[in-house]
This record gives structure tokens, C-alpha cells and sequence, in this order.
């Protein structure tokens, strides 16, 4: 296990932004996966 | 092994519960401002009457024995466990006061949903709620998803040592994130202020957008954001989700839904810097499968109904509710009645599996957690392929969780462990159900929801309700909350000290 | 001549659906109904009443959504702003809304509002005001207040002593 001792703080911007990026691709993804099977049935 | 509790093991537990619900009475100084705030007197005294039973009952507690006590493992488990009866008992007392609960118990069976982050509810005419007591309501979520526990570990009641670091374990959390354990609640506060905050905005914004009234849509919107990130489900008004009618308020809530069912490890990996964590951490991995195979099926079947087969009900009323139930938030957009009667059943058993599954680990989210179904699948693979390698082959199973980590025995076994004491759970809920007279699929429904502290409800839980079901569900909320572990120390340290008494011929 | 006329009414009617259900004769009910199990009157011309609470939210250009409890629930109801304008008082924790009757279509899950239960109005009528609510202080909680505040002096006293006396005294 890593002993990390860098101030966490630092890359919480660049990170916020990922996950919030990451989480409307993901919605989307999920999104279309339930239209296109609502069609097939 | 459980060692019988001797007088000055209770006494260091009662003291450290008794700090914890004086923080729960500190805490109360919020809707107490809030009330003030909106000129709302009568509720103001039932927050002052909360604040001083709190504190009175507190300071009580603690005087059991002095500050800085050490606290053993089994105590520290047994300290969680207790901690949310404790805040829940008082936390209920200005509810109850409101007027607006048929009894204490109801008010009661509020405050265990509130803290358990769960959402089920028993208020009359939420309609008509003053703004003291949604804030109290929904703070609770507030205070039950940081965790009771690190709550008091940032205010530094005098914790230091060994004490913190049992308490925090016995929490349910995972491993520390950062070597300090107090550092470890601040950064985990630090997460959910900036959550909260911008929640709170967007969701402002869009409310002022609907043309709610300035007040009303600040709270409206830090309400539902602390319900949603916290995956508590609470609403201020009685129509929940539904009340807004609008894709926004959904779109953004669900993003905050996501943020708060990741591990909050996860969370601090990616804040440092780590952003590739998002895609290579096996927890993240098995949702994404989840909700693939999940949202499939909800589509599926809500396509095949009468009425949810059109494009915006199956994201809307589908993918909406897949997510609220994955990540046991449990904001619903569909009165109770539509589940088990418009629904149907292909999209009913994904919404309930999506229950059942649960969240990451280490968030505020409930059931079975993602970790377990992962080691679980790897367990899994890995026996097949023992089956299939020569004797004396050594399969080995890896994983990456923030590091890579190799499956061990003892691991997969707790896994397994927990994972059948949740499907144990659910069943015998919903045999209560059952033995009430309620109908099987509601019954399972609304047993799992209070499980897996998800808090869509497909109607069992009113006001109306039975009493020994309210018992029953309240119970399910705690020990769901706790993943068992702490509850079953308390009650193996009870037995135990009971067992020890008989044994030395006492009384 | 009357051929044609029946043509063009059929025709109406067809394409009209939400005058065709003004049309019909509204099934009076209430919001506990609808919204509970089994209605039947998915799509059907209804009217109920209840008190109009919260607020008016946007609905698109021109609407707006109020909602009508009735019997401990609460339905969203669909309408033109100018039909809404007749609504003043709301109901919350301060004051009681206005009492409506609703009359239109009722949607089990509308097509129009992305799956929502909702009425779409076609009428809307005061049938009484709502007004400010006393809501009197209950001084008789001052007693919890003080007996909590006592039971904390003697508890804080009691912690004192704890201190300096240790745990194993």
C-alpha cells in the first residue's frame, strides 16, 4: 500500500470534471441501451 | 470471540453514544435556524425541545466515564451499532412534536429512515410540512451518509489513537485513504461539500427556471440534492420526484445519484489525480454491467407494456428508476399503485434487482455492494477454473481496487457471508409482508427497499401500516445500514455477557 | 348533405381525441382513485377537487403545473397559464390553498409529459379560498426545553466529576 503525502487537494478540479464528464457518458450509454431494447420488444 | 461486557466496557459504550447524540442535538441548530428564518414559531420550540432532550440524554450518556476513554474493537462495533438508536430515538423526539406523525413511533420509523439514509416514510400531509422539519428530515440523510461516526471524528470529540481508528472500521468502510484518520472524515467532507454545493446551484437555478419562488427553490434544491448524494430519497413534498415534471430536475439529480454511490476512496484516488481508477476499479467495472444488463431489461419490459413503451417514459420511468434503485437513492416518479399494476413485471424484477444489488462500498449507498458481486463472480471463475487445473495448480484471483489486489480466501468467504445475510434479510421481510396480508410482490419490494435502504415504495409503508411491520422494516433499515456485522456483535455481546452472568452464578 | 356533415364529425372526432373526451360527460372521482389502484378512466374525462398546494410550476409555453391534493395525495394537473391565473393561495405549512374543481382528461401515463400521471385541464374552478393558518405557539413544550435543559446541567456536572475522577473510581 502507497503512503501518499501530497496535499489531496491538487488535482480535485481536473477530477470533479472527469467524474461528472464520465457520469453523462455513462447516462447515455444506459439510455440507449434501454431505447433500442424498448424497440425490440 | 465475543467477551462478555463487564460494567466498565458499558460505560466507556454509553459515553461515547452519549457524544455522539449531543452532536445529533447540535446538529438540530439548523432547522432551529431555519424556523426562525421563516417565521415558524410553533416548529422553532420543537427544535429547542430537541436540542435540550439531546442534549440533556447525552451528556447523561457521556458522563459514564471520562473523555479519551479507549475504546476496544468490540466496543467501537458496538458504539455503531447503538449510535444510530440513539440518534434516532432523539432525532424523532421535534418530528414527533411536529404534530404531523400519527405517533412517536412514526416519527420514530422517520428518524431510522433518515439516518439510514433510506427514505421510506410515515409524515402526514408532507404538503403541508413547515420548512424546519423537511430540513431536519432531510438533514438527517445528511448526517447517516457521512456517517454518524466520522461526523464525530471531524468535530474531534477527543477522539485520538486506537479509539478513532475502531470506530471508523466498524463503520462498514473500507481501507483508510489517507494515513490519518481524521484527515481520512475531512476529505470525505470536503467530497460531499463540493457535491452538495454545486448540486445545490444547479439545482437552484432550475428551480428558479420552473418559477418557484426564491426561498423555495434554494431549499427545494439543497434538499434534493442532499437526498440524492447522500441516496437518501427523501422529498419536501408528497409527490417526490414526480412533483417537478421535469427531465432536468431528473437528469441532475441521477448525476448526483452516481456521485454519491461511488466509493468514496474512488472518489479521493480520482481527486489526486488517478482518473484512469474511474475505468480500471472492479467496482466500477461490475455497475457498469449491472446497469448495462439492468437498463436492458427495464427497456425491455417497459417496451413490451401499455402504457411506458413510448422513448422519454423508458428513460424517464425506466433508466430513471434504475438508477435511483441501483444507487439507493429511491426518489421515485410513479405513485406507489404503479408498480406492481403499470410497470410490468420484466421491468418490476430489473428496478428490484437494481435494489438488491446495492452500491459501491464505502458510499452512502445500501445492499449487497458492488465489491461483494464482484469477489463473488471472481469466486466463481476462479472454482471453475480450479476444477478444470491439475491438482496441485494454484489459481490465484486478481482484482484491481485502487491497487491490484489478490483475492483472498477470507475475503471471498466474508463476501459470500454478507451476501447471503442481505438475501436472508430480504425473504424474511418479505415473509412479514406476507404474513400481514399484503400481496408477494410488494411485500418483496418494499422489504428489499428497506433493506438496502433504497426507499422506493410500492405502497406498504403508510401511516396505516401495522405496527409490527413498521418494527420489522425499521429493523431491516438498521441492520441493512450496519451490514450486519455491527448489529451482530452487539447482539453476540449482549448473549454473551448474559451467558457469563448464568456461568458465575449471579442473579 | 347530412352524409357529409356525419363524415366530418367522424373526422373530428378521430383526430380530436382531447375535445372528443371533452365532449363526453366527465366521470366524477377523486384524486385517491385515480392515482390508487385500478381507475378504469385512463384517458377519460374526469372531474375532482381538492386544495391546491405549493406552487404553480412551468409546463411548456404557455402552461403551467398546479397540483390538487385530495385525500392525502397529490396530483399534478396540466393547464393554461390564463386558467391557472385563478388559482391565489397555495397551500403549505403557513396557509391553506385554494379549494379547485378540475375537469379534463386524465393520463395513467402520459405520452406528452414522458410517462407522468397527470390531468390535462379543461376547466378549473375556485371553489373556495384558502386563508392564513393559525398556527399557535405550544408553550407547553417550554417544560421539555427546560426539564432537557436541567437533565444536561446535571449530566455536564456529572461528566465533570467523571474527569477528575478517572473511569476505574
Amino acid at each position: 500500500m502507497e503512503i501518499r503525502f501530497h496535499n489531496p487537494y491538487r488535482h480535485s478540479v481536473l477530477g470533479l470534471l472527469a467524474e461528472l464528464t464520465v457520469f453523462v457518458g455513462f447516462m447515455a450509454v444506459m439510455a440507449v441501451l434501454a431505447l433500442v431494447f424498448s424497440w425490440l420488444a | 470471540m465475543w467477551v462478555g461486557l463487564k460494567k466498565r466496557d458499558v460505560r466507556i459504550i454509553a459515553h461515547y453514544v452519549g457524544l455522539l447524540v449531543v452532536a445529533v442535538g447540535l446538529a438540530m441548530t439548523v432547522p432551529l435556524a431555519t424556523a426562525l428564518f421563516s417565521a415558524e414559531w410553533d416548529p422553532a420550540l420543537d427544535y429547542l425541545a430537541g436540542i435540550s432532550v439531546a442534549g440533556g440524554a447525552g451528556l447523561v450518556l457521556a458522563s459514564a466515564a471520562p473523555r479519551e476513554s479507549v475504546l476496544s474493537r468490540q466496543n467501537a462495533l458496538i458504539v455503531t451499532a447503538l449510535a444510530w438508536v440513539a440518534a434516532s430515538i432523539v432525532g424523532a423526539v421535534p418530528l414527533y412534536l411536529s404534530g404531523q406523525y400519527g405517533s412517536y413511533l412514526d416519527a420514530l420509523f422517520d428518524a431510522v429512515s433518515g439516518f439510514t439514509t433510506s427514505g421510506l416514510t410515515l409524515v402526514r400531509d408532507l404538503d403541508h410540512l413547515a420548512h424546519a422539519h423537511n430540513m431536519w428530515r432531510h438533514l438527517t440523510h445528511l448526517i447517516g451518509g457521512q456517517g454518524i461516526v466520522v461526523a464525530a471524528l471531524t468535530l474531534a470529540f477527543g477522539m485520538r489513537g486506537g479509539g478513532a481508528v475502531s470506530l471508523y472500521l466498524a463503520e462498514g468502510r473500507d481501507e483508510r485513504i489517507l494515513p490519518n484518520v481524521v484527515h481520512t472524515a475531512r476529505f470525505i467532507w470536503f467530497v460531499t461539500a463540493v457535491y452538495v454545493a454545486l448540486g445545490t446551484i444547479a439545482l437552484t437555478v432550475h428551480n428558479l427556471l420552473l418559477g418557484m419562488e426564491a426561498g423555495r427553490s434554494f431549499l427545494h434544491a439543497f434538499w434534493a440534492t442532499i437526498a440524492c448524494y447522500d441516496t437518501g430519497g427523501f422529498g419536501p413534498q408528497s409527490q417526490n420526484a414526480l412533483y417537478y415534471h421535469s427531465p432536468w430536475f431528473e437528469a441532475i439529480t441521477v448525476m448526483l445519484m452516481i456521485g454519491g454511490t461511488l466509493n468514496f476512496n474512488l472518489h479521493a484516488d480520482i481527486w489526486r489525480g488517478d482518473r484512469r481508477e474511474l475505468f480500471k476499479n472492479i467496482e466500477a467495472r461490475t455497475l457498469a454491467v449491472h446497469f448495462a444488463l439492468l437498463s436492458a431489461a427495464v427497456g425491455l419490459g417497459l417496451g413490451a407494456t401499455q402504457y411506458f413503451s413510448g422513448e422519454w417514459a423508458v428513460i424517464r420511468k425506466g433508466v430513471y428508476h434504475i438508477f435511483s434503485a441501483h444507487s439507493g437513492t429511491g426518489h421515485q416518479s410513479l405513485y406507489p399503485s404503479q408498480w406492481t399494476r403499470d410497470y410490468g413485471d420484466l421491468a418490476l424484477v430489473a428496478v428490484i434487482l437494481a435494489m438488491a444489488l446495492g452500491g459501491m462500498a464505502s458510499s452512502t449507498a445500501g445492499g449487497i455492494k458492488a465489491i461483494r458481486t464482484a469477489l463473488i463472480g471472481k469466486g466463481i471463475v476462479q472454482r471453475v477454473k480450479m476444477a478444470i487445473a491439475p491438482q496441485s495448480a494454484v489459481v490465484a484471483a486478481k482484482y484491481h481496487h485502487l491497487t491490484e489486489v489478490r483475492m483472498r480466501p477470507d475475503t471471498l468467504s466474508l463476501a459470500l457471508l454478507i451476501f447471503a445475510l442481505y438475501v436472508i434479510t430480504y425473504v424474511t421481510g418479505a415473509m412479514a409482508g406476507l404474513m400481514y396480508g399484503y400481496p408477494a410482490r410488494e411485500a418483496l419490494f418494499e422489504s428489499i427497499s428497506a433493506t438496502a435502504n433504497v426507499g422506493l415504495s410500492a405502497g406498504i409503508t403508510a401511516p396505516s401500516m401495522p405496527t409490527g411491520l413498521k418494527w420489522v422494516y425499521m429493523i431491516q433499515m438498521w441492520i441493512g445500514r450496519l451490514e450486519f456485522i455491527a448489529v451482530l456483535g452487539l447482539v453476540a455481546s449482549v448473549v454473551a455477557s448474559v451467558r457469563g452472568r448464568k456461568r458465575r452464578g449471579r442473579p | 348533405m347530412r352524409f357529409l356533415v356525419a363524415v366530418l364529425l367522424a373526422v373530428a372526432v378521430a383526430v380530436l381525441p382531447a375535445q372528443a373526451a371533452a365532449l363526453q360527460t366527465p366521470v366524477t372521482t377523486g384524486v385517491v382513485d385515480l392515482t390508487g389502484s385500478e381507475s378504469g378512466l385512463d384517458g377519460a374525462a374526469v372531474v375532482f377537487e381538492g386544495e391546491v398546494v405549493s406552487e404553480l410550476l412551468a409546463g411548456g409555453p404557455g402552461h403551467g403545473w398546479l397540483n390538487v391534493l385530495d385525500g392525502g395525495m397529490a396530483l399534478g394537473v396540466w393547464l393554461p397559464n390564463e386558467m391557472a391565473r385563478e388559482v391565489r393561495a397555495f397551500g403549505d405549512w403557513k396557509s391553506s390553498g385554494d379549494v379547485v374543481r378540475v375537469t379534463g382528461t386524465f393520463n395513467q401515463v402520459c405520452a406528452e409529459h414522458g410517462g407522468d400521471m397527470d390531468v390535462h385541464a379543461t376547466a378549473l374552478v375556485v371553489l373556495d379560498r384558502g386563508e392564513e393558518r393559525t398556527r399557535p405557539v405550544s408553550y407547553w413544550k417550554l417544560a421539555i426545553v427546560g426539564a432537557g435543559a436541567l437533565v444536561a446541567l446535571f449530566g455536564y456536572r456529572r461528566l465533570r466529576r467523571a474527569e477528575q475522577e478517572g473511569l476505574d473510581a
